[in-house]
């Protein structure tokens, strides 16, 4: 497995080069370009440079794990004397071996030119920014290995991905609507300014961008945390560290089931319908009744606009599922049992 | 030795083996025939540890494959229409093959200079052949105990296919067991000295090639009555009448058929020599296929 890995990432050394590289310049462009007039304004430029890197957190496993996807290239690997985990290891640990180098390269030079360039920040603080941003990263870059190698195709793996990254918020979307509307006690946990989006695996990243950003610019107490009262401050906070445990959570189980659930990865699936539990077949029907139920709350041609669009991209979804157009009657009871759940859901929102 | 009993294989709802047994004896070079469709690349991806058996064992050197690192270490598959990624060359992929198995480079360097390749250019601007070549010269220089060949000869010109086939011979004389699923039965004849013979769903036919072909063989009869094939008092594998004179291909034992044959006075009896491709064709079409 070594020798594998030593062959892996010298095999990945080009691909590492240009996106230090671009990961670099990018940062150092935005850092020249944009002039601190507000110590606030590093915002403008370490923003991108943690959306960029992000992005290459998500994005990266797609590429890794793309030989599971194709008969040809699992011919190959499967055929090699390294069993499946040791080959799924390895490529994980490349992959996040390239992240992280090239973020650090780029993050170390950007925090040479912002200190040079702007004294005044307290760039001390860009330690601990590092080091904690390698955690948000991590679990982009686990949450999307996981998602993307549910899958038996390229296009259904990044639909996963997608889906993954979004299906929590959605459902306590819907579960904060619940006790809205049935005027449950405020849900602490819930009922704040941040809401459903802390429960994204984004969320870790912006928030350690955001925290340890104001820390660097000093305008930690402009930061709009301040403006709530101490009580609101207190759900605000309590919700913060739900979300970052909720994601931290979801990365470990990520994890572990990427690793766990290989065993049971079959080579003859390469290509064919991805039917995991964790897909489509979960997947659908949780955003079809969420999405639906959250349409749903009034009676405006807008909302009608989002209930057709929601069936209908429901249904498109499930056709890509599917690969065919010809529905039998188990599968139009798999659509219309979440369309009529998702609508009776938003039925009782209105009451 | 590989060794599969009583071996089962289905995809999804479809079997695509049904309690096979095969057995290749170790240091032999064996051919794997069947029609289109017949699972001669599945076997291969079984034996390879890609697919994992639904039911019966395969053995190699008496070991389990599946996930068994250090059985596969011993095997190398080069199947159809191998992968690569892109802006992979002759020289990446060594380098890849000498992770995980002992690499003659001597013997890689020996073919590539043979078949004129350039290490240096990426696979993709090469045509089909010279892929090919590339991947043979890597399979030989990995030099594995078993080496499992699918289309081995497809895409190769003759002189890479005589160079490929001395190749092979070279290896079994080093202990390699070689398996060599083709279409190309004439090549096959040339270095195989067994076969098996895969159809319907399972190994109809298992053995030496030489004593098949004994077993088989095809004569040319013409009568002063004019006889039609049905009159003919024994059973036969395939027959043709074209005129007056029959083609007939059976099995059995020649001597006693040929004398039931003498029997009837025959204007014409003339052994027509058999090949491995005309085996196959008689051994498939009495089974149904194209008829």
């Amino acid at each position: 497995m070594k020798k594998y890995f030593l062959y892996e990432i010298k095999k990945s050394l080009p691909a590492a080069g240009y996106l230090t590289l671009s990961m670099t310049a990018w940062y150092l462009i935005l850092i020249l370009l944009f002039s601190i007039t507000r110590l606030e304004d590093i915002f403008y430029n370490l923003v991108p440079l943690m959306f960029f890197a992000g992005a290459v957190a998500v994005l990266s496993p797609i590429k890794i794990f793309t030989y599971r996807t194709k008969k040809r290239s699992v011919d190959l690997y499967y055929s090699l004397p390294l069993s499946h985990r040791k080959i799924l290891t390895v490529k994980f640990l490349t992959g996040l071996a390239v992240l992280y180098a090239s973020y650090t390269v780029a993050f170390f030079i950007g925090m040479a030119a912002s200190a040079i360039k702007t004294p005044e920040l307290n760039a001390v603080y860009y330690i601990p920014l590092y080091f904690a941003s390698l955690i948000p990263l991590y679990i982009l870059y686990s949450v999307s290995a996981f998602a993307f190698t549910r899958a038996y195709k390229k296009t259904d793996g990044i639909l996963f991905i997608v889906f993954w990254f979004a299906v929590i918020p959605v459902v306590l979307e819907v579960i904060d609507r619940i006790f809205y509307v049935y005027g449950v006690q405020p849900n602490y946990l819930l009922n704040c300014v941040i809401n459903a989006q802390a429960y994204s695996p984004t969320y870790p990243l912006s928030f350690v961008t955001e925290y340890f950003g104001g820390l660097i610019s000093n305008s930690f107490d402009k930061i709009w945390w301040y403006e709530f009262t101490p009580a609101n401050q207190a759900v605000v906070t309590a919700n913060i560290i739900a979300g970052l445990t909720l994601n931290a959570l979801l990365s470990i189980g990520a994890t572990a089931g990427l690793f766990l659930l290989e065993k049971h990865t079959k080579a003859e699936n390469a290509g064919q319908i991805s039917d995991s539990l964790f897909g489509y077949k979960t997947m659908i029907p949780i955003y079809t009744v969420c999405c639906l139920s959250l349409c749903i709350s009034g009676s405006t041609a807008l909302n009608v606009v989002a209930v057709v669009m929601t069936i209908l991209i429901s249904t498109a979804i499930t056709v890509i599922y599917k690969r065919t157009v010809k529905i039998g009657w188990k599968q139009a009871v798999a659509i219309a049992a979440p369309i009529v759940a998702g609508i009776a859901l938003g039925a009782l929102f209105t009451l | 030795m590989i060794e599969i009993s009583n071996m089962t294989k289905r995809f999804g709802t479809k079997t695509v083996f049904k309690n096979a047994d095969i057995y290749v004896e170790k240091g032999s070079i064996c051919g794997l025939v069947g029609i289109n469709g017949a699972g001669k690349s599945t076997l291969m991806r079984i034996i390879s540890g890609i697919l994992q058996p639904d039911g019966g064992e395969v053995l190699v050197d008496g070991e389990r494959v599946y996930e068994n690192e250090n059985v596969k270490k011993k095997i190398f598959l080069l199947p159809d229409d191998p992968y690569y990624d892109s802006g992979v060359t002759g020289a990446k992929l060594r380098n890849l093959y000498k992770t995980f198995y002992t690499f003659d480079d001597a013997i890689f360097n020996y073919y590539i200079g043979k078949f004129c390749l350039d290490l240096s250019k990426p696979l993709r601007n090469f045509s089909k052949g010279m892929k090919r070549q590339t991947f043979v010269a890597a399979a030989l220089a990995c030099k594995p105990e078993y080496l499992l060949l699918d289309e081995a000869f497809d895409g190769l010109d003759p002189l890479a296919r005589l160079e490929f086939k001395r190749g092979l011979i070279k290896l079994q004389e080093t202990g390699t067991t070689i398996l060599i699923a083709s279409h190309a039965l004439r090549e096959l004849e040339d270095i195989c000295d067994s076969f098996v013979l895969i159809d319907n769903n399972t190994v109809k036919v298992c053995g030496k090639i030489e004593n098949a072909l004994d077993n088989i063989f095809k004569l040319q009869l013409a009568f002063e009555e004019n006889l039609e094939p049905s009159d003919l008092p024994f059973k036969y594998v395939s027959a043709e009448k074209n005129g007056r004179v029959i083609t007939v291909v059976v099995r059995g034992d020649k001597e006693r058929i040929k004398e039931t044959i003498a029997a009837l006075k025959p204007l014409i009896m003339e052994e027509i020599p058999m090949d491995f491709e005309d085996m196959f064709i008689e051994e498939v079409t009495e089974r149904g296929y194209l008829k």
